[in-house]
């Protein structure tokens, strides 16, 4: 049963197509790698998913239903941007999420914050970037939700909450829900998905499990992306 | 939800826009008890200063609004705002509330605590408190408004919350347009080029729906009163034609004009015209970059 | 309190302090973890995840190292502590109860077998695919027969003394 059902989208930012003629189909119980050079389209992807971007042209179902309040209610978003306000505190963002989100565990959320050794009465604005993403992370995974859109969740952050998120996210996995992880450091991150979809410049040049391609290819995840995309760097 | 909405806005709006009024209230406080010290040049700069306040709290109040709409939606704080589990016009509706409130708080505070300094200022009995009473009756009934009076203070009151609304209606709807995807490009200037746009039409609409649209106020200069009120189905370039050429052919003024009311008639109606069209556009055109 | 060793990969219950004491000294030699730290880059990226956790557990069971009667370690856990895909993990499992060496008790979990037999054909079968992957090796390097048989009599010597 797909979870998520994707049919011909086309998304064009002026003359540019960002995403052209892209079919998929998501089941739930999986985590999924979404791959692709910057500002191929991943992003463009998660925010239509997540329900910020309605200029579209195609079909996007989750859970049957295009991106409305009730997707929203199911599904957490994690951007790669900060979009807490300076002022908010954790324990304002956990009022807040508390308040809009019924499968919100605050408690849950309360211990991830010790884990991550955050302060809860320290304003946004005084904590550094690292420290930012980790709370918006916390945000998302302390929803029970049925997806989990995550773009870029470790970028800019140090080797060690590198490794706590993948932690999080495999700790996280449930089998009735679908976590879609965008990002471009695959090699730290490969092992942990069941399939992948390399989105080359709008286009979905493949979508696979990672023990075929490591089976049929004989390579890694990181190696075949390199190949597929001729990068020299995949950072 | 939209309570919970409605909470929340407040929550992060309570954090600096009270300040404002207290700043009023404080200067205030400085002018009436400096004035009871006879300290002569504290007392009246801060009286100078607590007027400004009066009036500029409000303008700082409804910059602070619409900056808040601005940035809870359209900032990084979008992406927060728009994945809420909520219908997208809630949005609108519940930061219309609130920054109605506090623009509306604002008026309220400045008039009070004007008011409340005049009081202290001036009045320094209950006689001349009702003197001050008797005195405003008195003229009103000079000019034929006391038949009026209560509609009379109505309508201002109306009238002014209104012109709230619709400087906020006004202003949202340039911020949402201003931000849609095709406008992108132009940044900050999108939602200023649409303000401009919609300042003129509105203008332009106005001025129309008073000057040719049959429907004003008759304002006749009589013998034994000095105002006389009628509402007729004139409209107001007819008359004023009418008061030119007579002028030109007599030489004498007229004992009438007729102020056309169709735009006020009309202004609730663009008002909540242009506010769903704003909640339609947050709602189908989203595109938070 | 529930420990397990990171190199057993079994989790062993501590009711009482005997099982602690018990599961100390079995584990002395190994990294003897509490619950929760993990164990990070132990697969090869370039062959199938969960063809490798099979090998991982076969060997553990073949060598003795993880004991018949053992708890498995939750999915979960698994997948938490080796970083790795839970169905991965899943599906390794499964290949596992299908060659015998694991078995599932529907409301307890997963155990390790007691079928001595089924360990034991489990391990030469292990230690099949390992001589031939070396003889192989040696054969790639231009070694004989007689060559490679005498090399490992001669490093064993040297190993013992």
């Amino acid at each position: 049963m797909s979870i998520i059902e994707i049919q011909n989208l086309n998304k064009k930012f002026g003359s540019n197509a960002v995403l052209n003629d892209l079919s998929l189909n998501l089941e739930a119980g999986k985590i999924i790698g979404l791959l692709g050079p910057n500002g191929c389209g991943k992003s463009t992807l998660l925010k239509i998913m997540a329900g910020l971007t309605s200029d579209y042209e195609g079909t996007v179902l989750l859970d049957g239903r295009s991106p409305d309040m009730r997707t929203k209610a199911i599904s957490s978003y994690l951007p790669e941007k900060t979009y807490l306000s300076g002022w908010m505190r954790p324990v304002d963002a956990f009022d807040i999420f508390a308040d809009f989100y019924t499968d919100f565990d605050r408690v849950k959320a309360m211990e991830m914050l010790k884990q991550f050794r955050l302060e809860e009465k320290m304003p946004t604005k005084n904590m550094s970037k690292g420290m930012q993403e980790k709370l918006q992370l916390i945000l998302v995974m302390a929803r029970k939700s049925k997806i989990y859109l995550l773009d870029e969740p470790m970028g800019g952050v140090d080797p060690a909450t590198r490794s706590a998120i993948l932690d999080v996210t495999l700790k996280q996995y449930s089998e009735d829900a679908l976590m879609i992880f965008a990002t471009h450091l695959i090699a730290d991150v490969e092992k942990i998905f069941d399939s992948v979809i390399f989105l080359g410049f709008g286009e979905l040049k493949l979508f696979e499990e990672v023990d075929v391609i490591r089976e049929k290819y004989g390579k890694s995840v990181d190696e075949l992306f390199r190949e597929v995309f001729a990068c020299s760097i995949s950072l | 939800m939209f309570d919970k909405l409605v909470k929340h806005e407040f929550r992060a709006t309570a954090r600096i826009i009270p300040f404002i009024y207290l700043v009023t209230i404080f200067l205030a406080l400085v002018h009436v008890i400096t004035s009871k010290l006879n300290l002569g040049v504290v007392s009246k700069v801060s009286l100078v200063l607590m007027v400004m306040m009066c009036f500029a709290q409000v303008a700082i109040a409804f910059v602070l609004v619409i900056w808040r709409y601005y940035k809870n939606l359209y900032s990084p704080e979008g992406y927060l705002t728009h994945t809420l589990p909520v219908h997208p016009s809630q949005l609108l509706w519940s930061k219309l509330l609130v920054g109605f409130v506090w623009t509306a708080l604002s008026y309220l505070v400045g008039a009070v605590v004007f008011a409340g300094v005049m009081m202290a200022d001036f009045v320094k009995s209950a006689d001349q408190l009702a003197e001050i009473f008797k005195t405003y009756h008195a003229f009103l009934a000079q000019t034929g408004l006391d038949k009026y009076e209560a509609a009379m203070w109505a309508f201002v009151i109306i009238m002014m919350l209104l012109s709230i609304v619709l400087l906020l209606t006004e202003a949202y709807f340039a911020i949402t347009v201003g931000n849609l995807s095709k406008l992108h490009s132009l940044g900050i200037g999108g939602p200023i080029l649409v303000y401009f746009a919609e300042y003129i039409s509105l203008q332009i609409v106005g001025t129309v729906a008073i000057m040719f649209v049959p429907l004003g106020i008759k304002i006749t200069t009589t013998g034994d009163k000095l105002l006389e009120f009628k509402l007729v189905t004139q409209n107001m370039f007819s008359q004023l034609s009418t008061n030119f050429s007579a002028a030109g052919a007599s030489g004498a003024g007229s004992d009438s004009g007729i102020i056309g009311i169709a735009y006020y008639i009309l202004i609730p109606f663009i008002m909540v015209g242009l506010l769903l069209w704003t909640a339609r556009i947050i709602t189908r055109h989203t595109s938070i970059k | 309190m529930q420990y397990y060793c990171i190199k057993c990969a079994v989790q062993r219950y501590s009711n009482t302090i005997f099982d602690r004491i018990w599961i100390i000294y079995l584990c002395l030699a190994h990294d003897f973890q509490k619950k929760g730290d993990t164990v990070e880059n132990y697969f090869d990226a370039n062959t199938p995840i969960y063809l490798q956790l099979v090998k991982l557990f076969t060997i553990r069971i073949a060598g003795g190292e993880w004991n018949p009667g053992d708890r498995v370690m939750s999915v979960r856990d698994l997948a938490v502590m080796f970083k790795v895909n839970p169905n991965t993990v899943q599906r390794a499992l499964a290949e596992l109860e299908r060659d015998g060496l694991v078995y599932t008790e529907r409301t307890s979990g997963r155990f390790i077998t007691g079928e001595k037999d089924k360990i034991l054909e489990a391990r030469s079968r292990l230690a099949d695919q390992e001589i031939a992957e070396f003889v192989k090796q040696m054969r790639q390097l231009g070694y004989s027969r007689e060559q490679w048989l005498a090399l490992v009599e001669e490093t064993m010597k040297k190993e013992n003394t």
